[in-house]
């Protein structure tokens, strides 16, 4: 399998989790919830958080784990053979592949946060569930960023040669 | 032999608990910075204890801030800012956040302040 089939695979895993967890932030409506509001949840707004979750992780974890290594595979840019996981965010942030490697560390946050059950931290609970509502359109505008480069760059998904700087296919 | 010295130095100075003098400066330096001057840090948990190996690190703040998104929003940046650290890089850290003038004693703000240590 080559690394232009893989990527290929990995595109349309993230566009799946995206979509859903698009549609899922859209039936929600973009709502403010209070103290109030989140007490009494409706069983499809629970749902819905869940899936939000759910889908926010996915798609996360496939970004970091699979197409973010998989592009900078493909561009060749030389990155020592120990780098880190935050030196390669540095590296993509340079390239314009996503806007800023600290929103990425801040939506890695944010994930971890809405673990938490907070139960007796009400209003803590709700700005948790609202920023991560926020979080969510966040992390989709960053993969909408990825693919925009990606769809950019021919070479990462089709045959096409790569060209440097110089110009000349390598 | 110098170097010996200042190990056994840190070592009587924090008898008491499990952070390095170099981690507590950073978490009071980074949390005044995010949180303000006035931001009162507790260690506590499995930190505070010299029997126990390895563990998550658990603070407590007393904050003069009062607004929940604020406050959430500045626990993130912590959050980021500690992990980019050396010391806290790659550890769990968990952050109990008591907002200004709140009222209600919670069990945890309790627990933080008489079993922890201010930093």
């Amino acid at each position: 399998m080559t690394e232009r089939f893989k990527l290929n695979a990995v595109l349309d895993e993230c566009r799946l989790h995206a979509e859903v967890l698009n549609e899922a932030l859209a039936e929600i409506d973009n709502i403010l919830f209070d103290e109030e509001s989140i007490t009494h949840l409706s069983t499809m707004q629970r749902r819905l958080l869940d899936q939000i979750a759910y889908r926010y992780a996915k798609l996360q974890d496939t970004i970091g784990e699979k197409l973010l290594p998989g592009i900078l595979d493909l561009i060749q840019e030389p990155l020592p053979e120990k780098a880190t996981f935050i030196e390669k965010l540095w590296r993509l942030e340079r390239l314009g592949v996503i806007e800023s490697a600290n929103l990425w560390k801040e939506l890695r946050e944010l994930r971890n946060q809405i673990a938490h059950e907070y139960h007796d931290q009400p209003k803590i609970k709700v700005a948790v569930i609202n920023r991560f509502l926020h979080g969510a359109h966040q992390i989709i505008g960053l993969w909408q960023q990825i693919q925009a480069y990606v769809n950019s760059q021919p070479y990462l998904y089709s045959d096409a040669p790569i060209y440097h700087q110089q110009g000349k296919p390598t | 032999m110098v170097m010996s010295y200042g190990l056994h130095f840190d070592r009587l100075a924090l008898t008491a608990m499990r952070l390095t003098k170099k981690q507590t400066d950073t978490v009071r330096r980074i949390t005044h910075e995010i949180f303000g001057q006035a931001t009162r840090i507790w260690l506590f948990g499995s930190r505070v204890d010299d029997k126990r190996r390895g563990g998550d690190y658990d603070f407590y703040l007393q904050t003069t801030l009062t607004d929940p998104a604020d406050i959430v929003q500045r626990k993130l940046d912590l959050l980021v800012r500690l992990h980019d650290t050396p010391e806290f890089e790659d550890e769990k850290i968990d952050l109990v956040v008591r907002p200004y003038q709140e009222q209600q004693e919670l069990p945890i703000y309790l627990i933080a302040q008489s079993e922890g240590l201010e930093l």
